[in-house]
Formats: C-alpha cells, structure tokens, sequence
C-alpha cells in the first residue's frame, strides 16, 4: 500500500559508484537519506532546523561489511538509527532487497524489516534490561519474533547462541552485571542474532571496549559473518578497525558522504582533505614513529 | 458473636513477583542485611493479626454501652480502660486499627494500581502523559482532606466512600513517582532494542519497565498506606470518616477531646497506636528505599 510513496527504490542510484555496475543485487539500499531536526522556540514561533543527514546514499551487498566512519556529530549514527527503522528520515529511503521500508507502519515493519535488521549498540550495560537474566533476554527476542515452538526449544536455541558467540549455558540465569563489557558485548550480539537477521548494523559495537577485547569480539563478528552469510553496517570512529573489518567504507562529515571507496583505495589515497585527516588521527603503535597533529601531509 | 465471620487477609504484593527459591533466598539474605525492613515488617504483621485475630478470637465487644463502668482508669479487667460510654478501649483500639489498616491497605492497593498504570502509560506516550499529568496536579492541589470531606459528603459515609476518595487523591502521588522512574528507565538502549526486535508496546511497558519501576513504587505504595491511615483518622476525627459507631482511631480521639484532663487513658490509647502504625509502615518504606535501591543490588 505504500509502494507509491517511495519510487526512487527501483530505480538504480545516480550516484554511478564504481562497483555498483559489478554487484547487481544490493541487499540495502539507502537513497538520498535526510533527517533535519528542528528545535522550536518557546515563547516566540521560531525554530532552528538541524540537518543531521544531509542526501546520504550508499548500498550494503550481501556478505559485505560497509562501514560508516565521520567524527561524533557527523551524523553517522542517525543514518544507522534509520536504516534500522528506529527513526523516520525527513526525506529519502532505505530498502531491503529492493523494497523501501523507511515509510512502513509499524505494525509492516514489525512483519517485514524487524527480523531481517538488528541493531548492536556501544554499551552493552545499557542495551540489557538490568532486570532480565542473560537467558531471558534472549528467549524473549525469539518470543517476539514467534522463532522456536516453545519455551523449551527457545531455551535451547538460546544456549546454543550464547555458546556460538563464546560464551556458555552456564551464563543463562544470570544477570547483565555479573558480566565484564566483552561478555555483554558477545550477549547483545548473540540476542541480535537469535532473531536470525541478514543484517546487523553495529553502531559503535567494539568501541567501548578495550583493545585485547576488540580484537576478539571483531574476530568473533567476522566469523559470524562468514558462517551465517550477514551484511554489516559497521558504524565506527576508529579508522584502525575499520581496515581490519570493511570492504566497503564511506567517510561521513556534517552530514554529508564526502567519499566513498573500497576499504584499500581509501586507505591508500584519500581523496578528500578531511578523509586524510581522519587517517591521520589513527594512533600509532610505534612511538618513535611521530607525526605532526597540524595539517595534513602534502 | 459468631466465629464464621472473617476478615480480609493480606496477602504480601511481593508475593507475586518471587518466583523459584533463588529469588526467596535473595530475598531473605537483603531482610538481614536491612534491619528496617525486617523490624517493619515483623511489626507491621503483629499489628495485622492483633487487630485483626485478637478481637474475632476473644469475642471482644465494641460496641455494648455500660453505663456502670463510664470512664474507669485502666485496671486489670480494662488494660486501657474505659470511655465515656463504658466500653473497653482496648477493643475499641483493636477494631479501630481494623478499619484503620483495611482503609489504608484498600487505598494503597487502589491507588498502587491505579497510579502504576497511569505512570507507565503517561511516560511511555508523551502526549497522553502531558494530559495525565495535568490532571494529576489538578487532584494534588485539593489538600487530601478538604478532597476526601467533600467526596464523603456527595457519596455519603461509609468506609467504601472513604477508601474510594482517598485512593482518588493519592493515585497522582504514586503515578508520578512512577512516570519518572519509568522515563529514566525508558532513555536505557534496551527500550531501542525491544523496538528493533518488533515489540509491542504492552510487552516494553509491562515485561520491561515494569520490572525497573517496582521497587520504587513498592516504596512509594508504602508510604501511600501510612498516608492514607494518617487522613482517615484525620476525617474520621472531624467527623467526615467512617461513621460511629464503628470504632476508628480518629473518632476515638474526637470522642475523647471532651475528656481530655480526667481521662486522658482515652486519648492516649488510640494516639498511640495511630503513631506507632504510621511509624512502624514508615520504616518499612524507608528500609525498602534502601533494600530495593539498584546500587545495592547483586551484593
């Protein structure tokens, strides 16, 4: 019923990215993304308008990594929230397998999109209900998705979940503050994954853990996506990960996509000024290798 | 008198929400390490089954005047004497924590409800919320007793009356206690994350929040129960509670005032008793406060 809404979605994107041509099918297509905020005066009618997105377009491809780097601000969380169905953008849309949702009820979208997109956020304490046990936060995830026959099988899948991402069943009855982050992290993960989406969108996932942490939970995801065929939409400010984990990466700023490139392109010539930056602000593990905070290399 | 008759029990509200022996046990150890809480409870439950078992069990009689035995000093055969009227204080002290407590236990799980539903509904919908809450500070402008004279005066005495205006004036209290620890609740990402999944509004309400909200509306029923008590003595000794001549420690106290300087016995009795159930339910809620408080939890 809502088809009419958004016709840009069959369309192929204007944009004529190079690789577009080589992968026909995206299996998320965002187009032309906006979301303003506005903030209404109190006493008199005036309001300011913020525009978090400005046009954002990009494509996920099945078994693909996109991520999504820009300073805190640039807006890349919002694009995330929206492709998650989370926020309705001012303008644009987002499709899964060539069908816009952004627009849909939410009653369509706890049909269509809810199980086929997941979200993992930064902080795993505030992502679980400090009330729950691990297990029932998990079995309630597949309760709301009607996966598993009964309480019973829920259980199981359950278990076999949390041993999936590296934890055991010893782990069920307990509750979020019994864990360290890195488990948590691995909970929410697993809890995401419980509802067997196709897509996870990661928004900051690894960022608030501690390197050793990282290293294991980034190895745990790339498994994950090998194993169970997902598409990431890695959202990060850390440069240093996403070489390790994107194929694809676009550089948000205000905003906007100011560059868009295969993850080695970008990282072995930036095109923009202020992609050069960002690279420029990965910390170095060596410290006799030093490099001036003041512009960037000529 | 026969013994068929029997009163309400009271069955505990945390009652529902343990389940399995591991919650018991949890329980048990947060009892001993809150002696307010355990003394509040232990008091409260002995002034429950005294009011409420020792007058049904020794046939005691409120109500027969004698005018042989007006006004008599407390004695072995009277332990608190006796009124104007000559009947045993004692009893009437006891009937009257009956009422006393029913009143302020039927309001606070009235306006438990009632508040609990409102609260979580008016944080979770903004709008319905800001009209919720504006009602509410309507009714909590009304000063509880001036509320509870008029209602009584428009629905007629009775003690279903009382209960009904009382819970109407102190829903707003509770309500508000919960919207905002619901609002606090509801900023943690996991709200985001049960959207994400698909849930429904009723199951982020009620299998979610409602789990971060009960202990500070458990605390806030508490204080509820003591209020209430506090407000029906107060109507009841103006003479707008629950109507002679079924004892309650306000009338008592308002039957009293006459003969405040030769049978003070008559004023103390009821004063006491009123002072220590306000206190000892206060007690119970301020060691709640502290036993349920998230940042002891897992101790």
């Amino acid at each position: 019923m809502k088809e009419n809404d958004t016709p840009r979605t069959t369309d192929t994107p204007a944009s004529g990215l190079p690789g577009a041509a080589r992968r026909p099918e995206p299996i998320v297509q965002v187009n032309d993304l906006c979301k303003d905020y506005v903030t209404r005066g109190f006493t008199n009618g005036a309001s300011s308008v913020f525009h978090a997105v400005k046009n954002v377009s990009f494509e996920l491809y099945p078994r693909q990594t996109y991520a999504l780097v820009g300073e805190s601000g640039s807006g890349k969380s919002t694009t995330g929230r929206m492709v998650c169905a989370l926020e309705r953008p001012t303008s644009g849309s987002a499709s899964f397998e060539g069908r816009a949702y952004t627009d849909d009820s939410p009653a369509l979208l706890r049909k269509g999109i809810r199980s086929k997109i997941q979200m993992v956020f930064q902080d795993p304490f505030s992502a679980l209900n400090p009330r729950k046990t691990i297990g029932n936060a998990l079995v309630e995830a597949m309760e709301i998705q009607r996966i598993g026959s009964s309480r019973a099988d829920r259980r199981d899948r359950a278990v076999a979940m949390l041993e999936r991402v590296g934890l055991s069943s010893a782990h069920m009855d307990r509750f979020p503050h019994q864990f360290s982050g890195g488990q948590l992290q691995r909970v929410t993960i697993a809890r995401a994954l419980a509802v067997e989406p196709r897509v996870l969108i990661l928004d900051e996932s690894v960022s608030a853990l501690d390197v050793s942490v990282q290293a294991q939970v980034l190895n745990l995801l790339q498994d994950l996506k090998d194993d169970l065929g997902l598409s990431y939409l890695f959202i990060t400010h850390d440069l240093s990960v996403v070489r390790f984990i994107a194929d694809r990466v676009g550089v948000l700023r205000h905003g906007e996509l100011v560059e868009e490139d295969d993850v080695a392109s970008i990282f072995r010539n930036p095109r923009t000024d202020y992609t050069r930056r960002l690279l420029d602000s990965i910390p170095l593990p060596d410290p006799t290798d030093r490099r001036l905070m003041d512009g960037p290399p000529q | 008198m026969t013994a068929a008759t029997h009163n309400p029990s009271v069955p505990s509200a945390a009652a529902r929400h343990a389940s399995g022996s591991s919650r018991l046990r949890r329980a048990a150890r947060a009892l001993r390490r809150s002696p307010m809480t355990l003394w509040g409870l232990v008091l409260l439950l002995a002034i429950v089954i005294v009011c409420f078992v020792i007058p049904v069990a020794a046939h005691m009689d409120a109500y027969t005047t004698d005018t042989a035995q007006m006004l008599e000093s407390p004695s072995g055969a009277h332990p608190m004497g006796t009124d104007n009227l000559g009947r045993d204080i004692l009893t009437r002290v006891l009937l009257g924590g009956k009422s006393s407590l029913t009143v302020g236990f039927l309001t606070a799980v009235i306006s438990g409800f009632l508040g609990l539903v409102l609260g979580l509904y008016a944080a979770y919908y903004p709008k319905l919320g800001y009209v919720i809450m504006r009602l509410c500070d309507g009714v909590m402008a009304f000063p509880a007793i001036l509320f509870g004279i008029v209602f009584v005066e428009v629905l007629g005495q009775s003690t279903q009356s009382v209960v009904a205006a009382l819970s109407i004036v102190l829903t707003p209290y509770v309500a508000r206690v919960v919207r905002s620890s619901a609002m606090s609740t509801m900023n943690e990402n996991y709200v985001q994350v049960l959207i994400g999944l698909g849930a429904g509004g009723f199951r982020i309400l009620w299998r979610n929040i409602a789990l971060n909200v009960i202990a500070s509306w458990i605390v806030e029923v508490t204080f509820v129960f003591a209020d209430a008590i506090l407000v029906e003595a107060a109507m009841s000794f103006i003479g707008a509670g629950i109507p002679q001549p079924t004892p309650t420690w306000g009338n008592m106290l308002y039957d009293s005032r006459t003969y405040i300087y030769n049978a003070s016995w008559m004023t103390l009795f009821p004063g006491l008793a009123l002072a220590l159930t306000v206190f000892v339910i206060n007690m119970l809620g301020d060691g709640l406060r502290e036993t349920l408080d998230p940042k002891r939890r897992g101790q």
